[in-house]
């Protein structure tokens, strides 16, 4: 096999290019990218009401830091965010199997399930606010519906779709109704469960931030939306960059997650 | 009794047939089988297989050979143990089948090897449902079927990293390991390019003459019916019904020739197509 044979050696300058090639692209990249936006801000085309500087962003960032706002923010912000998608985890998976593996439950859950899963999540923010005022408990609820769903019903779906096939080879070779579930069922799921997990991180994102816009006086959606009422155009972008490095480092956390679960996932080049 | 129920054409009992090899001692007996489906979307009753009546000896290679949905699979899955029959009985080694059993093992066509197991763990895979893994010897026995199939060296290959060829070598092996009496095969090399088709017919010969199964194989190729089997059940379409039981005298090993060259092969091809033309004919007609 390919594996066992050593590859030929490489030119120095080859082998360094196809390790950090696609780094120095990104950095070039990124880099290009803020050099344009300085530019067009200092150059005052733009109104730094608008856009501030990647300069004073920075700036920003670095005060937050400073003074501590920024982790006293982000520490209640992920606090809230992890006991929710938790939650979604605990409940999402296991109901989603149970209502993908049986007609009853299925039944007897559905309505209410789709009833939830059709309804902006949104809608229910003042009502949760209304039930449990601007505590973190309201906040953690929005976050765990918000997770849920995705999880819950990817998890049937893996459930739902399982291979004929392979439920017929397991029957042949005698497997038995437990062992249909466990041997088959479960792990052809596994994948599925984790692209509902991937996506109940965006959706759960989502619930923090509407849950925290709506009323609150902590957390990142906080520090966004008070920046936004203080004309504070450059400690916004801050709080975005935040924003933008947790939701990336989350996703690419998950992705890894996955490879190791399930490397057996055939990747798909288009 | 074999004759009997058999019309062979003439070139064939003019050369002597060489009916006289075959072994005797009955595994599969099916008496008047009739298998019905109820299929929910038209509220009607599908009778996938009539009044089947077949014998298969031990240690015999039955190709079953007939046109798309004529109840070949059906037959299949009936002996595999997860089709009840409708009327009649099918028995193995006398015993009414109920269920799946160790006895049997089945080679699917679209392979069916479980994405997320190894190719070592696909072939350990029925043993292990059967708790026989964890026996002693139970690992050793496994990695002896790798090497007969000729898995060395993908033990730690997943099956979307394996061609074809050599997934259903590792379908083939998840059957023999449990070493079953009867190997039932659902038109096993049909998803293969025809190379290497060709190339795991005589393998498949090879490894039989090891492993000394008796083996029930469905196909609608009417040359690999005659390359492998030693007698061709020919079945008609809606309802199944057996047509006609072709004895193939070709020698064995026929790894060792063309078949396909043999003067034997074009007259029995030539009869075979002879009872199939109609049933496709039919089949196209009605858009099958």
């Amino acid at each position: 096999m390919a594996r066992e044979r050593a590859a030929p050696p490489e030119p120095f300058a080859t082998a360094a290019w196809k390790r950090f090639g696609p780094t120095l692209i990104t950095l070039l990249n990124v880099g290009t990218f803020f050099a344009i936006w300085q530019w067009v801000v200092a150059s005052g085309f733009v109104s730094k009401l608008f856009l501030p500087l990647p300069t004073d962003m920075v700036a920003s960032l670095v005060d937050l830091i400073q003074t501590g706002q920024l982790w006293t923010n982000v520490q209640y912000s992920l606090t809230n965010f992890t006991v929710g998608f938790v939650l979604s985890i605990i409940f999402g998976i296991p109901l989603g199997l149970l209502m993908g593996a049986s007609r009853l439950v299925n039944r007897i859950l559905g309505p209410y399930v789709w009833a939830l899963y059709a309804t902006p999540r949104i809608a229910l923010v003042p009502l949760f606010i209304l039930w449990l005022g601007f505590s973190p408990q309201a906040k953690i609820i929005i976050i765990f519906l918000s997770g849920v769903m995705p999880i819950l019903v990817s998890s049937m779906d893996g459930v739902k779709t399982v291979d004929q096939s392979l439920l017929k080879a397991a029957r042949v070779f005698g497997a038995s109704k437990r062992q249909l579930y466990t041997r088959v069922v479960l792990p052809f799921t596994v994948p599925f469960i984790m692209t509902g997990v991937r996506q109940g991180i965006g959706r759960a994102l989502i619930g923090l931030l509407v849950s925290e816009f709506f009323g609150s006086s902590k957390g990142i959606g906080y520090l966004i939306e008070r920046a936004g009422q203080q004309m504070d155009p450059a400690t916004m972008f801050a709080m975005l960059a935040v924003l933008v490095a947790s939701s990336v480092g989350l996703v690419a956390l998950m992705s890894s997650i996955e490879k190791r679960i399930a490397p057996w996932r055939e990747e798909v080049h288009v | 009794m074999l004759l009997g129920s058999t019309v062979m054409p003439e070139s064939l009992v003019a050369s002597g047939g060489a009916t006289a090899t075959l072994p005797q001692r009955a595994t599969v007996e099916a008496r008047d089988l009739t298998i019905e489906y109820e299929r929910r979307r038209e509220k009607t009753r599908l009778v996938a297989l009539h009044g089947f009546t077949l014998t298969v000896y031990a240690g015999e290679f039955l190709a079953v050979l007939g046109p798309s949905g004529c109840g070949k699979t059906t037959f299949i899955n009936t002996v595999a143990g997860l089709l009840p029959p409708s009327e009649g009985t099918i028995t193995v080694g006398g015993k009414p089948i109920e269920g799946p059993g160790p006895d049997r093992a089945m080679v699917f066509q679209e392979y069916a090897l479980m994405p997320w197991l190894s190719a070592w763990d696909n072939v350990a895979f029925g043993l292990d449902l059967q708790g026989r893994l964890k026996q002693p010897g139970g690992r050793d026995t496994v990695q002896r079927f790798i090497e007969l199939v000729g898995l060395r060296g993908f033990e730690r290959s997943y099956p979307h990293e394996l061609s074809g060829g050599m997934r259903q070598r590792v379908g083939l092996a998840r059957a023999l390991v449990t070493e079953p009496q009867i190997l039932l095969m659902d038109e096993p090399f049909a998803a293969v390019d025809a190379m290497t088709r060709e190339v795991m017919q005589g393998e498949l010969e090879r490894i039989l003459a090891q492993t000394g199964q008796t083996v029930i194989f469905i196909t609608h190729s009417i040359d690999e019916a005659i390359t492998l089997g030693d007698r061709i059940v020919v079945i008609s379409s809606r309802p199944g019904q057996i047509r006609e039981i072709i004895p193939v005298p070709l020698p064995r090993p026929r790894w060792e020739y063309d078949t396909k060259a043999h003067p034997l092969f074009v007259p029995i091809r030539e009869h075979a197509w002879g009872l199939l033309q109609k049933e496709v004919q039919g089949n196209v007609a009605r858009g099958g």
